[in-house]
């Protein structure tokens, strides 16, 4: 998961730093939980002021993988408009669905790569899940702005965009209340540092279940 | 008046009361423990089984609530419903809930979302956004993934399970929820079989019955329970409804804060007690049955008790009667036969015993013959039967005689030998229900049956021929004589006393006139009676002075003095007059009172003729005196007394014997006349010539005097044979130095031929009868004065 979003990171800034803006400026988000601890896989999205930039030509396209029966990357942030593809790296079959208003979908049982990527074109968390896996949880969070980075295992994300005055907001899959925290509005410099202080609810996962026998709870 | 005894004295009533009463009291105690016992263990079984139901019941409530938990699971999963939930399609939703609820069998069927918030709701008892009402349940479920919980509905209680709609992250709650009723409740009971009610109390607190497997009016009576008692929401224990007796164990199955749920598991002790009741039945049979048992047992037991010792009791009722005859034949147990045999050998021994003393008490030992006690009885039997059949009984007594002198010179065995060979010879002449009895000493009886008086005098002489020939008794020939009396039925007795007493009476007789057989004569009777009363008249009048002295003169022939007087006895009895010495001389020498007579007699005379002496008259008085007196030890005193007493000169007091009195026992005549004459007293021999006397002893008789007895006086004028006798006595007298004196001499020519004769003294009428002392005083002055007056 590094690795891809390093290669995404990258990619992104290298874009960022290929467009007509001159300056570049920097957020680095903090994300910190309960407790102190460093939240990871949430979400900072800085939406300029005057409105998300027109989208590129040619969406992108993301992937959602599933590997050992789970999604990967848990969570992926992507701009709206971008297709994702869905392999399974898996020797199991999945059926990949998702009830979620920005996207619902439903790829029927496939090995391997379905034929064609998705289009999300609809800004929102999606949650993704397998029918036949009950445990395998994804999200993909559909921004509308470019301006988008996943926090690491320190609860850090940079975002590589123009300075500008932004709204930037933050979103944790177990956020409380409505998922999305307060927006902040700032003024991005260079550098700026945000932080944020998120109330987290338990995740309620099931449990991933042993080669044969029942799901239970906990 | 009737005596209530609170305890039966009867053998056979204790005997069938004690045991029947025991087995009673031990089987209604054995029945009781056992009842106890059973109650008991069926209490403590209930609440085993309780205590196993509940964790039964426990075990199916979890277990149910897991199924439900799954199903509702599995329902959750299903991608349709997850998809219908999530796209809000709230008509599909609707569909879909009842559907999938009715797969599950759930009575309601609500979607909730993670807020709290109905989504839908089978019941549609909820408006809209209305709030799920157990938000515990949600938060359970929440942190465990699911939940499940009991609660109540609208008055009803259902078993709700929350499960999360996860698509893939939980949308909303699925709750599904299967209601509590009377079925549930009768599954619960099949499968932990314990009754369950399951209560509730509401708004209003009061107590409802939810759904229960008891009866109605069971349930009625609990809510009534638990309405009053208060505590017995909280404990469980033994609980009365409907009669029946229930163990019963509360739980709670509310959650805290919510309106309370009971689920009340009983068990009826009944139902535990069930297996116990053919047991209750068959001991109380088998009660009955031993008590009836021991009853009859008992019955027979006592019987086998009791009748033997009826029949001993019998058995000794006649033994008292003296029937000893028959054995007591008695079966039964051991001691009962060996006391029975006891009794028999009792009975035999008292039998042998009596019969022992029947011999003895009836049996004369030495003859063998029956005794008297033993004659009397058959005497009184055969008169008995003699009054029945009239026929005659005569009664012979037969005494031998002179039997003492046997025994005094032979012996007494000799004595007890003829008395045998006596008894022998009798007994050989019985025939036919004829008895010999002894009656003691030298007496015998005999009864003849079936006899008149004249075969028993005939009867009687056989007897005296039998007794004819001699009865040799070791080297001694012995003549052996008896006189018997004969007395017989009815005629001269009409009982067994009188006639053994007339026949005795007649027995004394002939021994007496030595007439051998006499048979009684009722006038002997009169003249015993008179006899008897004479006797005690007799003492009477000796010392009433009745008793007097009358003197006879004898005149000497040659001188015509009268030197010598004969005393003789009268008797002056106040009522009868002058009773002849004829009439009860005889019957005191009978009597042996003779001796006191002659001892009164000679002292009365020798103190006469003291007196006589005193008044110058020397007379020489004569006392007459019986063979007995001569035989008297005491005589010789006597006579000597009196004469010293009176301090009469020698021969001045006479005494007269019989010559028949001194042939009684000669050999001692002569020793006591010898000593009578040493004494000082003249002895005359009366009645000379009538005593069979043979001269020789005669010759050694120390007398004075011999008296020729008047039987030769009377004729002696006219007879001549009576003359030569005279004449020879009186020169045989003279021959020996005796003096003679004639007795009864009436007229003047007995007195010319004694003169002749040479007799020296005379007595009798021709000069006076016996008179008073007075009178004969004067008499003698008389003639001393008037010679002439008697013939001379």
């Amino acid at each position: 998961m590094n690795r891809h979003f390093f290669v995404t990171a990258c990619a992104v800034s290298f874009l960022i730093s290929n467009s007509a803006w001159a300056q570049s400026g920097l957020i680095i988000s903090h994300v910190i939980g309960d407790n102190g601890v460093p939240v990871a896989d949430a979400v900072v999205v800085a939406v300029p002021d005057g409105g998300p930039p027109p989208l590129p030509k040619s969406p992108r396209t993301e992937i959602m993988d599933q590997v050992d029966k789970e999604f990967v990357p848990k969570v992926e942030p992507i701009l709206v408009g971008s297709l994702v593809q869905f392999p399974n790296k898996d020797n199991v079959r999945h059926q990949v669905y998702s009830f979620s208003l920005p996207k619902t979908f439903e790829l029927p049982l496939y090995a391997g790569t379905p034929s064609a990527p998705m289009l999300f074109d609809k800004p929102g968390v999606v949650v993704l899940g397998c029918n036949i896996h009950d445990w395998m949880l994804g999200y993909i969070y559909v921004s509308e702005s470019p301006y988008f980075a996943k926090t690491d295992v320190g609860g850090v994300a940079e975002i590589h965009l123009p300075v500008g005055a932004y709204k930037v907001r933050v979103w944790h899959p177990q956020l409380q209340g409505t998922g999305e925290s307060t927006q902040q509005s700032v003024q991005v410099s260079t550098s700026t540092q945000l932080s944020w202080n998120l109330k987290l609810k338990r995740e309620i996962r099931v449990r991933r279940a042993p080669a044969a026998g029942n799901d239970s709870l906990y | 008046m009737i005596h209530w005894r609170p305890y039966p004295q009867s053998l056979r009533a204790q005997i069938i009361i004690f045991f029947g009463v025991l087995f009673i009291a031990v089987q209604g105690v054995a029945l009781l423990l056992v009842d106890a016992a059973n109650t008991r263990n069926a209490r403590d079984q209930s609440k085993q089984e309780l205590a196993v139901g509940e964790r039964v019941f426990r075990d199916l409530l979890n277990r149910n609530n897991a199924e439900l938990t799954q199903a509702a699971e599995l329902l959750a999963r299903d991608f349709a419903f997850r998809e219908a939930v999530a796209t809000h399609d709230l008509p599909t939703l609707a569909s879909v809930l009842a559907n999938h609820g009715s797969r599950i069998h759930a009575d309601l069927a609500q979607l909730v979302s993670p807020e709290g918030q109905f989504i839908a709701d089978s019941m549609r008892v909820h408006g809209t956004d209305a709030q799920f009402p157990f938000s515990w349940l949600m938060q359970e479920a929440e942190e465990r993934g699911n939940a499940t919980g009991l609660v109540i509905l609208e008055g009803r209680a259902y078993q709700l399970v929350l499960v999360p709609v996860l698509a893939p992250t939980p949308i909303a709650w699925a709750v599904f929820g299967v209601s509590i009723d009377d079925r549930t409740a009768r599954e619960l009971q099949k499968l932990s079989e314990l009754d369950v009610s399951f209560l509730t109390r509401g708004t209003d607190s009061r107590w409802s019955v939810l759904a229960s497997t008891i009866p109605l009016s069971q349930q009625q009576e609990l809510v009534e329970e638990f309405s009053s008692h208060s505590d017995a929401t909280t404990q469980g224990s033994a609980m009365i409804l409907g009669g029946t007796e229930y163990e019963t164990l509360i739980r709670h199955l509310d959650h805290a804060g919510e309106a309370p749920i009971l689920a009340v598991q009983q068990r009826s002790l009944d139902d535990a007690l069930k297996p116990f009741k053919p047991l209750h039945r068959i001991l109380i049979v088998l009660a009955l049955i031993s008590v009836a048992a021991s009853v009859v047992g008992s019955i027979l037991i006592g019987r086998s008790i009791t009748r033997p010792l009826l029949a001993l009791g019998q058995m000794t009722e006649r033994i008292e009667e003296g029937g000893y005859s028959q054995p007591v034949a008695i079966s039964g147990a051991d001691e009962i036969v060996q006391l029975a045999r006891r009794f028999n050998v009792m009975r035999d021994g008292i039998a042998t015993r009596e019969r022992e003393i029947l011999r003895l008490a009836y049996g004369d030992t030495l003859t063998g013959l029956p005794n008297r006690a033993r004659f009397r009885e058959q005497l009184e039997t055969a008169i008995r039967s003699a009054q029945d059949s009239t026929t005659p009984v005569t009664v012979l007594v037969v005494n031998l005689d002179r039997f003492s002198y046997i025994n005094e010179t032979l012996g007494h065995a000799a004595g007890d030998e003829v008395l045998k060979h006596v008894a022998a010879r009798l007994t050989a002449l019985l025939s036919g229900g004829d008895i010999v009895a002894r009656l003691g000493g030298d007496e015998f009886a005999v009864l003849l049956v079936g006899v008149g008086t004249d075969q028993g005098v005939r009867a009687a002489a056989k007897v005296a021929d039998a007794l004819e020939s001699p009865i040799v008794v070791g080297p001694q020939s012995l003549d052996v004589r008896a006189s018997i009396g004969i007395a017989g039925y009815p005629a001269h007795g009409i009982d067994a006393e009188t006639l053994l007493r007339h026949a005795d009476a007649a027995m004394s007789l002939a021994k007496h006139s030595k007439q051998g057989v006499l048979t009684y004569d009722p006038r002997l009777r009169q003249r015993r009676e008179e006899q008897l009363s004479l006797l005690s008249e007799l003492r009477h009048a000796m010392e009433a002075n009745e008793l007097r002295l009358a003197y006879q003169p004898k005149v000497d022939l040659a001188t015509g003095a009268v030197t010598e007087v004969e005393a003789l006895m009268r008797w002056w009895h106040p009522t009868k007059g002058p009773i002849s010495p004829g009439m009860f001389i005889p019957f005191a020498e009978q009597t042996g009172f003779i001796k006191t007579v002659t001892a009164w007699a000679i002292a009365h005379a020798a103190a006469q003729c003291a007196h006589w002496r005193l008044q110058g008259l020397s007379l020489c008085v004569s006392i007459n005196i019986s063979a007995q007196d001569l035989l008297n030890p005491a005589l010789t005193s006597i006579v000597a007394d009196a004469v010293t007493r009176y301090g009469l000169p020698p021969r001045q007091l006479c005494l007269e014997i019989t010559e028949s009195g001194v042939m009684q026992d000669p050999a001692r005549a002569i020793e006591v006349l010898a000593a009578l004459q040493a004494s000082g007293v003249g002895l005359s021999i009366d009645d000379f010539g009538t005593g069979y006397s043979s001269l020789s002893y005669v010759k050694h008789l120390a007398v004075n005097e011999l008296k020729i007895d008047r039987s030769f006086i009377t004729n002696l004028a006219t007879d001549e044979k009576d003359r030569a006798i005279v004449l020879s006595t009186i020169e045989l007298a003279h021959h020996l130095g005796l003096k003679v004196v004639a007795e009864g001499v009436e007229n003047q020519e007995t007195l010319d031929v004694l003169k002749e004769l040479g007799c020296d003294s005379v007595q009798g009428f021709l000069f006076t009868r016996a008179l008073d002392p007075g009178a004969l005083v004067v008499w003698i002055n008389e003639r001393r004065v008037r010679p002439a007056l008697t013939a001379f």
